[in-house]
C-alpha cells in the first residue's frame, strides 16, 4: 500500500511490522479485566470524607478533602493501571519488566502525593528496594535472552513444550521472580506507614492490588517458559 | 590477547575498582562519593566500547551527564559540603 | 571485535563479576544509614543494570540499554525529589553566577545555529543532546528570564507529535517508517528543550 500523498516518491515504506505481540489466554485476559476494573475505579472515585471524633462526646467532625489537592494521586493511580493492563497481555519479557518498572515507580508516585513526614520516609525507602530490585529483574531478562537467543514468550513456551534442548535456565526464572518481589514490595511499606489515616484513600487500592496481579502474571510466565 | 579483549578486562577491572571505591570511602563527604560514582561509570564505558555497542555508550554519556546535575540539585540544597 | 568462542567462554565468569559487584555494593548499602548516602549507592546499581544488559553482546543489546537507561533515570529523578519534599530542601537555593565577559555575549547566536544544526543532522537523542548544549550556551550568555515560554511551547508541539507517532505505530503499523520519522523529530526537540531547561532553573523559586 504506497501512497503519493506528497508528490513524487512515496513516503511511506511498506515493510510489514510484526514485533509487539499480543499473549492472550483465559488467565491472561482474566488479569487484563482486572486491571480495566482498577483503573476505572480509580477514574471515577472521589476523595473519601475523613472521620475525626470530638474526645469526650459522641460526635464527630468530617473533613472534607477537595479533589484538586488529590490530583496527582489519581494521575499516578490511572497510570499504575494502564501499566498493569499492559504487564497483563504482553508476549514479550522485556515488555513485562519494563511494565513491572513503571508500575513500581507509579506506586511512589501515589504514596508521596501525602505530606506527612513518616510517609514520605516509607516512600523513600520503597524507592531504594525499586532501584536495586532492577537488577534481578533485567539480569533475569538479559539471562534468557542470552541463553536461549529469544525474548518472546511465544516461543520459549513452545520450546519448553517440546522438550527442545535449550530452554530458558531456572536461575534466570528465579531472578525474574525475585525482581517482581523487589517491585512489588509497596503494600507492607504503606502499612509500615499506616497510610490508611492519611489521604490518598481511594487510590491507594491500585497500590495494594496491582503488584498482586504483576506477580500472578510472573508465575504463570515462569511456569510457561 | 586482542586489543578488545583487553578493554574488556580492564573496564571490568575499573568497574570493580570503581564500585570498591565507592562503597567504603575514606572521607564521607557527599561530594566525594559523587565523585566517585564517575569510575566504574568509566569502566561500563570500556567494556560497551569493547563490545562494538555505539549507540548505547553515546546514550549512557548524556544520561550520565543529567543524573550527575539531579545529584548536584539535591546536593547543593543540603547546603553542606 | 571479540571473538564468538572466546567470548563465550569469557561469559560465565563476566557474570560472576557483576554478581560479586552486586554483592559488596548491596553490603555497602545495607551498612548505610544516611538516607542521602544511600541515594548516591543507589546509582551504582542503576550501573549494575546497564552492565549485566551490555554484556549480551548483540545489536539486541544496545536496543534494550536504552528503555534501562530510561526507567534509571526516571526512578532517580522520583526519588530525589521525594528527598527534597521530605527534608523540606526547597527554600535553601544556592546563588548562580553569569560570567561577564564581552565574547559571551556576542558569540552565543552563531554557536547555538551550528549546534542546533549539527543536532538536527544527527537526530534522535544525541542530536537532541547536542542541540541542548547549544541552547544552553544561549541560555547562559543572553540570559534566560524571557525564553522560558518559548520552549516551552515547542516542546508542547513536540509531545503532541510524539503521541501521533505513536497513535500511527499502534492503529496504522503499516506506515511505521513515517512514525519513525515523526518521534525522532519530536525526541530530539523534547530533549534538546528538557535538558536546557533543567541546567538554567537553578535560582528560580518553588523549583
Amino acid at each position: 500500500m504506497s501512497n503519493t500523498l506528497f508528490g513524487g516518491e512515496t513516503l511511506l515504506a511498506t515493510i510489514p511490522f510484526a514485533d509487539i505481540v499480543w499473549y492472550l489466554s483465559p488467565y491472561t485476559l482474566l488479569l487484563f479485566s482486572f486491571a480495566v476494573i482498577f483503573t476505572i475505579l480509580a477514574i471515577i472515585s472521589r476523595p473519601e470524607r475523613y472521620v475525626d471524633t470530638a474526645f469526650g462526646t459522641d460526635g464527630y467532625y468530617l473533613k472534607e478533602i477537595p479533589l484538586d489537592q488529590m490530583r496527582f494521586q489519581r494521575f499516578m493511580a490511572i497510570a499504575c493501571g494502564l501499566a498493569a493492563m499492559g504487564a497483563s497481555v504482553t508476549g514479550d519479557i522485556f515488555n513485562f519488566t519494563l511494565f513491572s518498572s513503571l508500575v513500581g515507580i507509579c506506586c511512589i508516585g501515589i504514596v508521596s502525593g501525602v505530606k506527612n513526614k513518616y510517609v514520605l520516609q516509607a516512600a523513600y525507602e520503597y524507592g531504594i528496594v525499586i532501584m536495586i530490585a532492577g537488577v534481578p529483574l533485567f539480569g533475569g531478562a538479559a539471562l534468557i535472552a542470552a541463553t536461549t537467543g529469544t525474548l518472546s514468550i511465544f516461543e520459549l513456551s513452545a520450546a519448553r513444550a517440546l522438550g527442545a534442548a535449550v530452554t530458558a535456565p531456572l536461575i534466570a526464572k528465579l531472578l525474574l521472580i525475585v525482581g517482581v518481589m523487589g517491585e512489588g514490595m509497596a503494600p507492607f511499606y504503606i502499612l509500615k506507614a499506616d497510610i490508611a489515616r492519611a489521604q490518598g484513600a481511594p487510590y491507594i487500592l491500585n497500590v495494594c492490588l496491582i503488584p498482586v496481579l504483576v506477580f500472578l502474571r510472573v508465575i504463570e510466565i515462569v511456569l510457561t517458559i | 590477547m586482542t586489543t578488545a579483549e583487553m578493554m574488556f578486562l580492564l573496564g571490568f577491572i575499573i568497574l570493580f575498582i570503581g564500585v570498591l571505591a565507592t562503597a567504603f570511602p575514606r572521607d564521607r563527604r557527599y561530594l566525594t562519593r559523587l565523585i566517585h560514582i564517575e569510575i566504574p561509570s568509566f569502566g561500563l564505558l570500556l567494556i560497551m566500547l569493547a563490545l562494538d555497542q555505539t549507540i548505547a555508550l553515546a546514550t549512557f554519556v548524556a544520561v550520565n551527564g543529567v543524573a550527575v546535575f539531579v545529584f548536584m540539585r539535591v546536593l547543593e540544597r543540603t547546603g553542606a559540603s | 571485535m571479540i571473538e564468538l568462542e572466546t567470548y563465550v567462554q569469557i561469559y560465565p565468569f563476566a557474570l560472576g563479576a557483576v554478581f560479586a559487584i552486586f554483592l559488596i555494593a548491596g553490603y555497602s548499602l545495607f551498612r548505610e544509614k544516611n538516607d542521602l548516602h544511600r541515594l548516591l549507592l543507589t546509582d551504582l546499581f542503576e550501573i549494575l543494570v546497564l552492565a549485566i544488559i551490555a554484556l549480551l553482546a548483540t545489536d539486541l543489546a544496545e536496543a534494550l540499554i536504552l528503555p534501562g537507561m530510561v526507567v534509571g533515570i526516571s526512578e532517580l529523578l522520583v526519588i530525589s525529589e521525594i528527598y527534597i519534599v521530605k527534608e523540606k530542601l526547597y527554600t535553601n537555593v544556592g546563588y548562580h553566577i553569569r560570567p561577564q565577559l564581552e565574547v559571551m555575549k556576542s558569540a552565543p547566536p552563531y554557536y547555538t545555529a551550528a549546534l542546533v544544526l549539527i543536532g538536527i543532522i544527527l537526530s534522535g537523542f544525541l542530536g537532541g543532546v547536542v542541540a541542548a548544549v547549544g541552547i544552553l550556551f544561549y541560555l547562559i550568555g543572553l540570559g534566560h528570564h524571557e525564553r522560558f515560554t518559548l520552549i516551552e511551547t515547542i516542546s508542547g508541539y513536540a509531545w503532541a507529535l510524539w503521541v501521533v507517532s505513536f497513535l500511527v505505530y499502534f492503529i496504522l503499523p503499516d506506515y511505521w517508517f513515517f512514525a519513525i520519522m515523526l518521534s525522532a523529530t519530536a525526541v530530539l526537540v523534547k530533549v534538546a528543550a528538557k535538558l536546557s531547561l533543567i541546567g538554567t532553573m537553578q535560582g528560580e523559586r518553588h523549583v
